[in-house]
């Protein structure tokens, strides 16, 4: 297979089971546990689902616009824990940025299908730090 | 984390003028290789239909201002990590572009 024009820019990375990840350049929390090929199947304004491109499951999701949703619902409140680790720890629940989002739209079966979908996946990754979120533009 | 990738790209504000700059940031590449490698085989795909864009769009986001999504049709991608498939007849391959042409999704 050809060289891959973006060799020389990951020398040395190692690779990691998949997370949660905050995007500054896109506003976006974004989490796929499954390494294939997608198809993004949006569902409104805020959640993308992420399909698999073989077999049309659900495989990730996309949560669009987390800085308007902080500041819509108040980013205190999306802080759900602090704990003592050596350092103050603050973290914001994936599953309450979910469900304020779906309770913010029309209650439709897709809606509520898609965001059931994303909920699930929360479970082995329900929070970020909100060190990830500290580069949100202001 | 790597470095940033430039690539020219029309300039959806001005498609007849010279190229800009698009930015392909280093903390994504190093996301797409470090917990998804299909994605980051596929950024060969991006850049494709970066340099061969179909169709431009804007207004992408309900929340965020400007951004653009370039649109195009790569002979092929990752399915993947190691395979290779025809692109797909009944999709379009779509890159996401904040503002500042920080390319965030694709």
């Amino acid at each position: 297979m050809e060289k891959h024009f973006l060799s020389a820019f990951v020398e040395g990375t190692e690779r990691e089971s998949p997370k949660p990840w905050y995007n500054p350049d896109g506003d976006c929390i974004v989490y796929q546990f499954g390494d294939e090929a997608i198809v993004a199947d949006r569902v409104d304004e805020i959640l993308t689902i992420y399909r698999s491109v073989e077999t049309g499951k659900s495989i990730g999701y996309q949560i669009k616009g987390v800085c308007a949703l902080g500041r819509k619902f108040g980013r205190d409140t999306l802080i759900v824990n602090c704990r003592q680790d050596r350092e103050e720890l603050k973290e914001i629940s994936l599953c309450w940025l979910l469900l304020a989002a779906y309770e913010d739209g029309p209650k439709t079966i897709g809606r509520r299908q898609a965001y059931s979908d994303a909920l699930e996946y929360c479970g082995p990754h329900p929070r970020l730090t909100t060190r990830d979120l500290d580069l949100v533009p202001a | 984390m790597s470095a940033d990738y430039i690539q020219p790209i029309l300039d959806p504000e001005d498609p007849e003028g010279p190229r800009v700059q698009a930015v392909l940031p280093g903390r994504l590449i190093s996301y797409y290789y470090k917990f998804h490698p299909v994605n980051y085989e596929n950024l060969r795909a991006a850049k494709f239909v970066l340099e061969h864009p179909k169709r431009l769009f804007a207004g992408i986001r309900a929340f965020n201002e400007g951004g653009w999504c370039f649109t195009g049709r790569p002979e092929t991608w990752h399915i993947r990590e190691d395979v290779t498939a025809p692109f797909p007849a009944n999709l379009v391959f779509a890159v996401y572009l904040n503002s500042r042409c920080f390319v965030y999704e694709c």
